[in-house]
């Protein structure tokens, strides 16, 4: 069966299809949370904005343009509530992540080695603003375009890109410079 | 920092990231958890917006014509009933009913008594020349 596009999927919803929202909710829940996780750290809080920001965009579907794609328009509610949840509740991104968190390739053995490098490049990423940490997580992590990251975060895509570059240039030194100390 | 932005930009779209530099930064902030349950998150979403996307949508079936119909069926009855009500109040309900049929008796019994005997006589029907024979004795000759 051919896949509806989003503008179809919000149409039907308009005309108070519960299947069709149902449909919108399993396409985009994924990245809603991964955006929602990166702006709160934490994973219930995460899928409460989720839930948040799926009703908002129904409170506000009149308003949506259905020529546009759906995706950077609910992001967008997505990070605010995420922001306004964020601010609420006094908690940040940069604080130790919690037990839920899977932090990938962490090995026992290379424990102190690895709290070394984390420190360096928890360094490096400091030196971004909270605004340009996101991009990184966004796009490196989360692997969202540089097109959907500027759309959500509404900044201009050349922004963006030129954050990713420069984030990358000072933690690819942090790298190299971990490496050699490690090597010698 | 404005060279590096130049740079960025004239380079084009940007080359994925090296995996190694993935790894620190998920090393750093870490990944959402991969054991959502993404059906109870997509049901508890759907669940939360049921009564919404309901109120969106257009009244149909008996509803529809019901309410057609009452548009016109509502105001009529209000109209019949404040007619009832008027005509109740207004129309003399007092011994009105008995009085209802008086005026056609009085003129039958004044037509039969002879007070007014119709002027055309050939519309006078026999029970009415009866009658009027009955009433009005020929007086008895000397």
């Amino acid at each position: 069966m051919e896949r509806e596009d989003d503008g179809q999927l919000v149409e039907r919803v308009r005309r108070g299809d519960v299947q069709a929202f149902g449909e919108l909710v399993r396409r985009y829940q994924r990245r809603a949370l991964a955006i929602a996780y990166r702006l709160l750290g934490h994973a219930h809080d995460a899928e409460d904005i989720v839930q948040d920001s799926f009703i908002a965009a129904l409170d506000r579907l009149d308003d949506f343009d259905i020529t546009r794609p759906f995706g950077p328009w609910f992001f967008r509610i997505v990070v605010n509530r995420s922001h306004n949840a964020h601010a609420a509740r006094q908690v940040r991104t940069t604080e130790p992540l919690g037990d839920d968190v899977v932090a990938g390739g962490q090995s026992p053995s290379h424990g102190v080695e690895q709290a070394e490098l984390q420190r360096r490049i928890g360094e490096a990423l400091d030196e971004l603003s909270e605004r340009q940490r996101l991009v990184v997580q966004l796009h490196e992590l989360d692997e969202f375009s540089t097109a959907e990251v500027a759309a959500m975060l509404d900044i201009a895509e050349p922004t963006v890109r030129w954050t990713l570059h420069a984030a990358r240039k000072r933690l690819r030194a942090e790298l190299a410079t971990w490496k050699e100390l490690h090597d010698a | 920092m404005h060279d590096e932005r130049s740079s960025a930009d004239a380079a084009g779209p940007l080359e994925p990231a090296e995996e190694a530099l993935r790894e620190v930064l998920r090393m750093r902030f870490g990944s959402p958890p991969g054991n959502t349950d993404w059906p109870a998150l997509e049901a508890r979403v759907v669940a939360a917006a049921r009564f919404r996307i309901a109120a969106r949508a257009p009244k149909t079936g008996w509803r529809t014509p019901a309410t057609r119909w009452a548009r016109v069926a509502v105001p009529a009855g209000l109209a019949a009933a404040l007619l009832l009500g008027a005509g109740l109040v207004f129309g003399g309900g007092d011994g009105a009913s008995d009085d209802a049929y008086e005026p056609g008796m009085n003129e039958v019994v004044a037509t039969a008594a002879g007070a007014a005997l119709p002027s055309d006589l050939l519309s006078v029907t026999d029970q009415q020349a009866f009658l009027y024979s009955v009433l009005n004795p020929e007086p008895e000759a000397r």
